[in-house]
């Protein structure tokens, strides 16, 4: 306690010195004085008494000090001293201070911020309890692990038999239409299981979950989220039991979800459920084929996940045993939610953070030149304390001092840097990645930026540190001056640091410059659609009225698309079940003559429903044969339009017009005879090539959501007035939502590759800015150094140019040296780096020559002004001064 | 040369805090010549070495120090033990008195041997 005090006391004493060192020059005055008297009154001369107290008091000067160093921490103040000493000598040089200063603000900044990134996505724990216990069961053929989501009665046989989860529930992710209680509006609903709920394992902010029994009664009961409680509801603080419109039908809100709680996304990385009810669940084994559910677990504490997985696969192996139609293919295995959530987004994040890291390295090396240049030019005055008796230690100190006093500056304008451009980069951040809202500059970013800041300040001061503290004081203090030799051993060590620098920037411009291409590759390649003025409208049909009447949804549709039509402006109208690359719904077929066989793999085959006006709307051409009649489907019979694929699929050779498919099921209900052929169009990403595909009529379909697709010569979004207008005079409780231009569909798939290049380049821009800056620092030095060299030089008849070429060449060497360790290094990398491209090879020459072509332009950049000022030596001045 | 002690550091402090608890509140000069009689004169009491002291027994809150004026009107720091202080000394002399005596126990002419 008592040290801890007096710790206190003394850290305060760093502070107020003078008012000390007063009150303790007059305590002691005051002390002297009394002994003075004393003496005097035993019989001393005035002299004799104050001689006599000085010699007995043994020196006040002595005692000052010692109170001194007792009343602060003299370490501290040592330190204090080197820091204002390392002030003055950074103030004493500002242009290459304030080189230095941005340089580590750049690197320090773009590391933190990419660090803030990898730790809102990465490293910060799942907003759920315990969320490591989370897991995602899928299903999948046994030698895959595909991402297959569960049938109804499978979920029940696993959550039954299995020992390892303390909870398993499933959901399903759905649109759902809210009336009445305001203008209608669609909204992503999780329809899951109560299970499902309390395995997530959040309490409700308000009211409670529902319940097992609820589920298994099919009550209508919802939860709400806290947003759509606030938007829609006013906050009303009377919800609880409060009756609302769910797709038309009355449901009673239980409960309402705290604020900020995002259910697991495990199906569509792209909704978020504002509303929980529960799922309608049939164990009849009808439905075993029938794979629609996600499923989330959570473990029993101490049970492994490698545990819990055995066992889940136990139970698939007995189901496909006792279910062997349906079941004969079906495994299962667990992903880790966390997994599952961040798992795309590690390898981006990971490799940005080295491309960053990379970028910190070039402005080290920077920073480490220009000091280890500035402390060339001290040293005589390192000479001058070392004989004053300053020990190896305290120089280095001094030096550190001022190297960590410089990347604090460094250090703190980065991150502010780093602050201010949060904003931007969480825009920048795909929405399809969870959690980007969470991106900020945190405690633990922060103390990571202090160590890199502190690591930077070391790695910085520690060449100049050590080659100061190696100083043979003798030689310096006797020529004045550094000798030759050691000039050029220091030119040799600046000069390897801007090699390396070239040598980082190469990868690191090659990586950009190849991200780049693959952006490219991936927004350019042909998408079989045209994207150009095209509007995007959603529509569920829901509810009683709608849900599974066909009929009815059929003549909506029509009466919606006839009317669509006389909207002016509207060059062609027609509706599909989904978009390209928003990913969709597959299954498999039996075509001609193949035969039913639950044990054979067949490929999936992706499944539209569409008007034949879609093709127009879409801009997707028809190859051969026609489109199919409107009307022309019936339930056990339909003409259908297959994709390129499906056609080279099947019949790589011939010809895929009037042959026939089935479904993939033991009775044939049901015929398909293709009668067209059309382009090819990415259904899941830009990455992804096309997958075969099959588009029957809309007509035959009682899928909810649909979308409208216009194609206009009009600006699109200018049109969704006339829409909604449209819609709500066909039913006015009808919500449309997700209007969009198709092109902001495009955008958005090509966010993800877009985030990753645009950061990129601006670390590969960063990257050559400083590496200029280097090789100018350097060339300069050299210059400098050799002042002497050039006059003679040119008193012997070497002409300007002459000499200009010589400072240039320096600056070529260096930067060829540089370039090809780069080379070397990136082909060593490039299998990492392979795994983030599309399209181009990781070795692709194009890039590399572009890449180095422009390094040299940078190396004859840094050393032309350099070059100049050599060629403008004055050789008569340079002689006499020498 | 001189021929008296010096004080040694640890146990100035112990000096100081009895010297307090005994006398009441005193400037550094009267601690020291108070110091100094009660060895008999065979210690002497260097700024150096008080002052330290007593600032580090303030700053650890075992004594703590006001200014004001002395008999013969001049302006003094005077300290005074605190409560702290009291229980410092109390446990302070205690292991004192412990350690000479093991220590004695070590140099006076052994009775079992």
């Amino acid at each position: 306690m008592s040290a801890i005090r007096a710790f206190l006391c003394r850290l305060s004493g760093l502070f107020d010195n003078q008012r000390k060192d007063r009150e303790l020059a007059e305590e002691l005055e005051s002390h002297l004085q009394m002994h003075i008297e004393d003496n005097i009154r035993s019989g001393m001369t005035p002299e004799q008494a104050r001689r006599d107290a000085l010699i007995k008091s043994g020196g006040l000067e002595l005692a000052k000090e010692a109170c001194r160093d007792r009343s602060g921490l003299p370490v501290v103040e040592t330190v204090v001293r080197d820091l204002r000493y390392a002030a003055r000598i950074l103030r004493r040089a500002p242009g290459s201070t304030a080189v230095c200063v941005l340089s580590l603000a750049l690197g320090i900044g773009a590391t933190t911020a990419i660090f803030s990134v990898q730790r809102a996505l990465l490293l910060a724990p799942l907003p759920y309890p315990e969320p490591d216990r989370l897991m995602v069961v899928w299903q999948g053929p046994p030698e895959e692990r595909s991402r297959q989501p569960l049938s109804s009665p499978d979920y029940f046989d696993y959550r039954e038999r299995n020992r390892s989860f303390e909870e398993l529930g499933v959901q399903t992710l759905r649109w759902v239409n809210l009336s009445r209680d305001g203008t209608p509006e669609r909204v992503w609903a999780s329809i899951c299981t109560a299970s499902f709920l309390r395995a997530v394992g959040i309490e409700p902010a308000a009211g409670r979950l529902f319940t097992d029994r609820e589920e298994a009664e099919k009550e209508r009961v919802v939860l709400l989220s806290y947003g759509l409680w606030k938007r829609r509801f006013g906050g009303d603080p009377s919800i609880l039991g409060r009756r609302i419109n769910v797709n038309r039908e009355v449901f009673t809100v239980v409960g309402v979800m705290p604020a900020g709680y995002h259910s697991p996304r495990l199906w569509r990385a792209d909704a978020s459920p504002e509303l929980w009810a529960p799922v309608q669940l049939s164990r009849a084994d009808s439905e075993r084929d029938s794979h629609w559910l996600a499923a989330i677990g959570r473990l029993k504490r101490g049970v492994s996940q490698q545990a819990a997985e055995e066992d889940i696969k136990g139970i698939a192996a007995a189901l496909a045993k006792q279910y062997p139609n349906s079941s004969a293919r079906v495994s299962a295995w667990l992903l880790p939610l966390k997994e599952l959530m961040v798992g795309e987004v590690r390898k981006s994040v990971g490799f940005l953070l080295a491309a960053v890291g990379v970028v910190l390295l070039i402005s080290c090396a920077n920073v480490a030149s220009i000091q280890f240049a500035r402390s060339n030019g001290r040293q005589s005055e390192v000479a001058i304390r070392t004989s004053l008796g300053a020990g190896r230690a305290r120089v280095i100190g001094q030096f550190l001092t001022e190297n960590l006093l410089l990347s604090g500056t460094g250090g703190v304008a980065g991150v502010g840097l780093a602050a201010c451009g949060m904003g931007a980069l969480r825009s920048m951040v795909p929405a399809t990645i969870e959690r980007a809202s969470a991106i900020q500059i945190d405690g633990w970013v922060l103390l990571f930026s202090i160590g890199v800041t502190v690591a930077t300040g070391l790695l910085c001061g520690l060449a100049p540190a050590l080659s100061a503290a190696r100083l043979d004081i003798n030689s310096v203090l006797r020529e004045g001056q550094g000798t030759l030799t050691s000039g050029r051993s220091r030119a040799r060590f600046q000069s390897a640091l801007v090699v390396t620098q070239f040598a980082l920037a190469l990868a690191l411009a090659n990586g950009a410059a190849l991200m780049i291409k693959s952006y490219l590759n991936a927004v350019s390649a042909p998408v079989g659609f045209d994207s150009e003025r095209v509007m995007v409208a959603s529509i569920s049909l829901e509810g009683s009225g709608y849900q599974g009447n066909i009929p009815a949804q059929a003549a909506f549709w029509s009466l919606l698309l006839e009317r669509v039509r006389t909207i002016p402006g509207v060059q062609e109208a027609g509706a599909t079940t989904k978009l390209p690359l928003q990913g969709g719904t597959n299954g498999s077929y039996l075509v001609e003559d193949e035969k039913y066989d639950p044990k054979a793999n067949r490929p999936l085959i992706e499944r539209s429903w569409v008007t034949p006006e879609y093709f127009g709307s879409m801009g997707i051409s028809l190859l051969a044969g026609r489109l199919f009649a409107p009307g022309s489907a019936t339930e056990a019979r339909s003409e259908i339009v297959v994709n390129r694929a499906f056609a080279q699929q099947y019949w790589p050779k011939g010809n895929a017009l009037g042959k026939r498919i089935y479904p993939n099921t033991p009775k044939r209900d049901w015929t398909g005879e293709i009668v067209g052929m059309v382009e090819d169009v990415p259904q899941w990403s830009l990455e992804i090539p096309p997958l075969p595909e099959v588009y029957q009529s809309l007509e035959s379909t009682g899928r909810a959501t649909k979308h409208l697709i216009i194609r206009t010569a009009l600006p699109p979004l200018t049109l969704a007035r006339a829409v909604r207008e449209a819609v709500a005079s066909i039913d006015p409780e009808q919500p449309v939502s997700g209007i969009r231009t198709m092109e902001a569909v495009f955008d958005r798939a090509a966010a993800r590759r877009r985030f990753n290049t645009v950061l990129m380049e601006i670390f590969a821009g960063l990257a050559l800015m400083m590496v200029i800056v280097g090789v100018y620092g350097v060339i300069s030095c050299w210059v400098a150094q050799r002042a002497r060299e050039v006059g003679i030089r040119m008193a012997l008849g070497a002409g300007r140019r002459r000499i200009a070429r010589m400072v240039v060449g320096r600056g070529l060497l260096i930067s060829v040296l540089g370039i090809l360790i780069g080379l070397g290094g990136s082909l060593a990398l490039s299998e990492i780096v392979g795994s983030m491209l599309y399209g181009v090879s990781p070795t692709n020459p194009v890039a590399i020559v572009g890449v180095a072509s422009l390094l040299l332009l940078i190396a004859l950049l840094g050393s032309a002004l350099p070059a100049l000022r050599a060629a403008s030596v004055d050789p008569v001045r340079t002689l006499r001064a020498g | 040369m001189n021929d008296k002690m010096d004080v040694w550091q640890g146990t100035l402090a112990l000096m100081v805090l009895k010297t307090l608890e005994t006398m009441g509140p005193l400037h550094g000069y009267g601690i020291a010549r108070r110091i100094e009689q009660t060895s008999g004169n065979q210690l002497t009491v260097l700024y150096g070495t008080l002052y330290p002291t007593l600032l580090k027994l303030e700053q650890e809150g075992y004594i703590s120090a006001k200014w004001g004026v002395s008999d013969n009107n001049r302006r003094a720091k005077y300290y005074s033990l605190t409560h702290a202080g009291k229980m410092q000394l109390e446990s302070e002399a205690r292991r004192w008195e412990q350690r000479t005596a093991i220590v004695g126990r070590f140099l006076s002419p052994s009775e079992e041997a």
